[in-house]
């Protein structure tokens, strides 16, 4: 693959917008929030981070935010990742490492499937808004 | 410790980014011959005299973003980094200024970490929540190249979407591809070699 210059990245991105502007987005977000607290480093968050862009790549999802966030207290089962999206309820996940972050994709993205033996926790009430 | 040379950068970008920095500037130096040398400026809410003394103990923290806590072990691992393998680093700062930091050591030494993979490192920095500038600038020899987050930022939109971060990464491992290639390193492993 060749250098990409600043002005194919914003080509490429054109594709992207247009392809996103054709879709139906409204209420159709999908929030994947990674825990990168060093806790989540230490146990693989950053590889989960990368799987999850693989696997959204891959899948050629749209629509989908995937951010990071600190520590939230479940250090035990880091890394781990919440998952908000319209139709389900918002999950913690535990334990992601970069292949449950690929099944995260496919099951619950996906086929709106939880993801057994994974789950965690709901969001506590206080970081609801 | 950290394990990556890419570890120890985002570390200590995100210090910048709690320090109120919105601008901040990543040179990473690296030489065949000479070893690595990264510099590290911001201009966050800066440290007065005393505070800057107390940095390097590693029990001492501001108690800011963890109130319960005693430890503070960026600078501590940094210090490490250093003495073990062959290096020196130096910290100044002014309050309400900013703080620069810089470090270099031998890269052939046998306990100096590996650089890690920097593009997912710059990927996770610039996707990090917030309104900051960050420059990195990858100096190799005679070879280099350079983005910024508002570069990306104009091209790509909103940095938290999957797909601008996909394109992100495609657009920082396009450079870095070039820059190791040019370099003849890893000759038979390639980038993923060389970034793991």
């Amino acid at each position: 693959m060749g250098k990409i210059s600043l002005a194919d990245l914003k080509k490429l991105r054109e594709v992207k917008k247009n392809e996103l502007s054709r879709r139906d987005s409204e209420g159709k977000s999908v929030h994947i929030i990674v825990g990168m607290g060093t806790c989540g480093i230490a146990a693989g968050a950053k590889e989960a981070f990368n799987a999850f862009l693989d696997e959204i790549d891959a899948k050629g999802l749209t629509d989908v935010t995937v951010t990071q966030t600190g520590c939230i207290g479940l250090c035990n089962v880091e890394p781990t990742v919440e998952v908000q999206m319209p139709g389900m309820p918002d999950i913690i996940y535990g334990n992601v490492k970069a292949d449950v972050a690929k099944r995260i994709v496919n099951e619950h993205l996906i086929e709106r499937k939880l993801l057994d033996g994974h789950v965690v926790d709901k969001p506590a009430a206080d970081i609801l808004k | 410790m950290h394990y990556t040379l890419s570890d120890y950068i985002v570390d200590l970008v995100q210090n910048s980014v709690e320090a109120k920095a919105d601008e901040v500037t990543v040179d990473l130096y690296e030489s065949q011959d000479k070893g690595i040398k990264v510099c590290i400026s911001d201009n966050g809410c800066g440290m007065d005299d005393k505070t800057l003394a107390r940095v390097r103990d590693p029990f001492f923290t501001d108690g800011i973003k963890h109130a319960k806590r005693r430890v503070g072990l960026g600078l501590s691992f940094l210090a490490q980094l250093a003495d073990q393998c062959k290096g020196s680093w130096d910290i100044t700062s002014e309050k309400n200024v900013g703080t620069s930091l810089s470090f270099s050591y031998d890269s052939k030494n046998i306990d100096a970490p590996p650089v890690g993979n920097l593009v997912n490192a710059l990927v996770t920095l610039m996707g990090q929540p917030g309104e900051f500038e960050l420059k990195f600038n990858r100096i190799f020899d005679d070879d280099s190249w350079a983005v910024s987050r508002s570069e990306v930022a104009d091209a790509l939109g909103d940095l938290r979407d999957a797909q601008a971060l996909i394109a992100l990464r495609k657009y920082l491992r396009s450079m870095e591809e070039e820059l190791i290639e040019n370099k003849k390193l890893f000759e038979q492993g390639g980038i993923d070699k060389w970034v793991k």
